[in-house]
C-alpha cells in the first residue's frame, strides 16, 4: 500500500514538473516566435532588395539629391586641415611661348575646394573641384587627384567624379569640346582629345605624362550610373593657360 | 707662357670651386633622385607636390640627405635587378625603367624588403618631422602621402624664397596637403552602407534561423 502510494505520489511529482516546464517553454515559445520570424523576413528582405538598391541607388541620389550629414559638415568645415593654417601661397616661374615668367599659385590642402570645370556642350556647368579623391571628398564635388600635377603645372591633371553626381554629363563630353579648369590663380582650357574606357587597375591615363593634359574620369558601367571596375577617361589638350594676380592679405 | 697657362688653370679651378659651393641643393634634386631611383611616377609626382609647397621647410644640406637615403634604397633594392646587378631580371638602369619595369622588380621583392623600405622612408620623414603614410593599394603599388605641420624649428631655412613664405611657415597651424589616395578612385554610388546592411542581414538571419530550429527541437522534445 505504501508502496503503491509512494509511486503514486512520485508519477504525481513528475507530471506536475512537466506541466509547468511546457508551460513556461510554450509561453517563451508564443514571445519568442514572432520576433524570431520577423528576424528573418527582415533580412530576407535586406539581403534581397541589396542587389537592387545598389543599381538605383545612385538614381535615387540624382532624384532626392541624398548628402550625408558627414559631408555636410566637411561643405563648411574641411577636417584635413587645421582651421588657421596658413595660405599655400608660393611663387612659380613658368615657360610661357619659350619665355620664363613669374606666377603665383596657391596650393591646396587636402579637401579645400581647388577649382570650377566647365564643359557647355556637355552641359557641365560650374562642377566644383577639391584637392583629393577619397570617398568624403567625391561625395561633395569632383576631386584632383594629389599624384597628378597641381593645375597649371606641366604634365597631368587628374580629375575624378562620380557618374551619378558631378561627372553625371561627362559621357556627353565628345572630342573637340571645349573645357576650361578655373582656380583662383589661373584659367586652363583645353580641347577634347581622346574618349578612353580602362580598368580600374591600369594607371596608364592617371599617370604624369609629358604633354600638358586634362584626364576627367568616371565610372563607366556601359552607360548605366553605380559602381564599375572600368572606368570613361575624357583627354583634354591645353589650349591656354591665363594666369591670374592673386591678392594676398599683407 | 707657362706662367699664363697655369694662371689661366687656377683661375678655372677656383671658378668651378667657387660654382660648386655656391650650389644649393634644391627639392627639385630629389624629385630627380627619386626619379633615378625607379620610385613609381605616382609617388614620384607625390613627392614632387609634397615639396613643391613645402620646399622653404628644408635646407639645402637636408635635401642632400634625402638625395643620399634615396640612392641609398636604389642601390639597395632596385640596382641588384637591374642591368650589371647581382640578381638581374631587367636589362635597364634604375634610371631607365619604365612603370611595368618597376613593377617587374617590385615583385621579387621579399615581403621584409618592401616593408625595410616602407620604414626607411618613415624614418626619414620622422626626421625632418614629417608624417610619411604608406598605404598598399594593391599588390604591385603603393600610395605614399606626407604631412607637415609648419614650424619654426624646421622651417628655419636657407632658401626661403620670399617674406609671405617664411611668414607662412613660422605658423605652428597646418594640414595635409597630400593623402594615400587610390591613382584610380571609385567613382560610382558610395556601396559601403548597403555592403554592412546585407552583412548584418546576413548574420542576423543565421542567429534567427538556428533560434527557430532550437526552438523547435525543444518542442518537439
Amino acid at each position: 500500500m505504501s508502496k503503491a502510494f509512494s509511486s503514486k505520489g512520485s508519477g504525481e511529482h513528475t507530471h506536475k514538473h512537466g506541466t509547468s516546464s511546457s508551460k513556461v517553454l510554450r509561453t517563451f515559445t508564443y514571445v519568442l516566435t514572432p520576433f524570431l520570424v520577423l528576424i528573418v523576413l527582415c533580412s530576407l528582405a535586406v539581403l534581397v532588395l541589396h542587389k537592387p538598391y545598389k543599381e538605383y541607388k545612385p538614381y535615387l541620389d540624382v532624384a532626392f539629391g541624398a548628402t550625408p550629414m558627414e559631408v555636410r559638415n566637411l561643405r563648411t568645415l574641411n577636417k584635413y586641415k587645421d582651421d588657421d593654417a596658413p595660405d599655400q601661397i608660393k611663387e612659380i616661374e613658368v615657360e610661357v611661348n619659350g619665355k620664363q615668367e613669374k606666377h603665383t599659385i596657391v596650393y591646396p590642402y587636402y579637401g579645400d575646394f581647388y577649382a570650377t570645370i566647365n564643359c557647355e556642350a556637355a552641359g557641365m556647368k560650374d562642377i566644383p573641384v577639391y584637392s583629393g579623391t577619397a570617398n568624403d571628398v567625391l561625395e561633395y564635388g569632383a576631386g584632383w587627384y594629389n599624384g597628378s600635377v597641381y593645375i597649371g603645372r606641366p604634365g597631368n591633371v587628374v580629375i575624378a567624379g562620380h557618374n551619378h553626381k558631378d561627372f553625371y554629363n561627362l559621357p556627353k563630353c565628345e572630342i573637340g569640346d571645349i573645357v576650361t579648369l578655373e582656380t583662383v590663380y589661373c584659367k586652363c582650357t583645353y580641347i577634347v582629345n581622346d574618349r578612353v574606357v580602362f580598368h580600374e587597375k591600369d594607371y596608364t591615363y592617371v599617370y604624369p605624362t609629358d604633354d600638358d593634359r586634362l584626364t576627367m574620369y568616371t565610372c563607366w558601367n556601359n552607360g548605366k550610373l553605380g559602381m564599375s571596375e572600368y572606368r570613361l577617361a575624357i583627354i583634354c589638350k591645353l589650349e591656354d593657360i591665363e594666369w591670374k594676380e592673386v591678392k594676398t592679405e599683407e | 707662357m707657362i706662367k699664363k697657362i697655369s694662371a689661366i688653370a687656377a683661375a678655372a679651378v677656383m671658378a668651378a670651386t667657387m660654382s660648386i659651393a655656391a650650389y644649393a641643393t634644391t627639392y627639385e634634386d630629389a624629385v630627380k633622385a627619386a626619379k633615378e631611383a625607379g620610385v613609381q611616377s605616382n609617388n614620384v609626382q607625390e613627392l614632387d607636390n609634397f615639396l613643391q609647397v613645402h620646399k622653404d621647410c628644408f635646407t639645402s644640406a637636408q635635401y642632400d640627405e634625402m638625395i643620399a637615403d634615396l640612392n641609398n634604397i636604389r642601390d639597395t633594392y632596385v640596382a641588384p635587378y637591374c642591368k650589371g646587378g647581382a640578381k638581374q631580371v631587367i636589362d635597364k638602369t634604375p634610371a631607365e625603367l619604365t612603370e611595368a619595369d618597376k613593377i617587374a622588380v617590385g615583385k621579387n621583392w621579399t615581403e621584409d624588403e618592401k616593408k625595410a623600405i616602407c620604414d626607411d622612408l618613415i624614418a626619414l620623414g620622422k626626421r625632418y618631422d614629417v608624417v610619411v603614410t604608406i598605404t598598399n593599394v594593391d599588390k604591385a603599388h603603393y600610395a605614399v602621402a606626407a604631412e607637415h605641420k609648419h614650424s619654426g624649428d624646421s622651417s628655419n631655412n636657407s632658401n626661403s624664397s620670399s617674406k609671405k613664405d617664411s611668414s607662412s611657415s613660422s605658423k605652428a597651424a597646418g594640414g595635409t596637403t597630400t593623402k594615400s589616395d587610390n591613382p584610380v578612385a571609385d567613382t560610382g554610388a558610395e556601396a559601403e552602407t548597403s555592403n554592412t546592411a546585407a552583412a548584418v542581414a546576413a548574420v542576423a538571419l543565421a542567429a534567427a534561423g538556428l533560434g527557430v530550429v532550437v526552438m523547435a527541437k525543444k518542442n518537439r522534445a
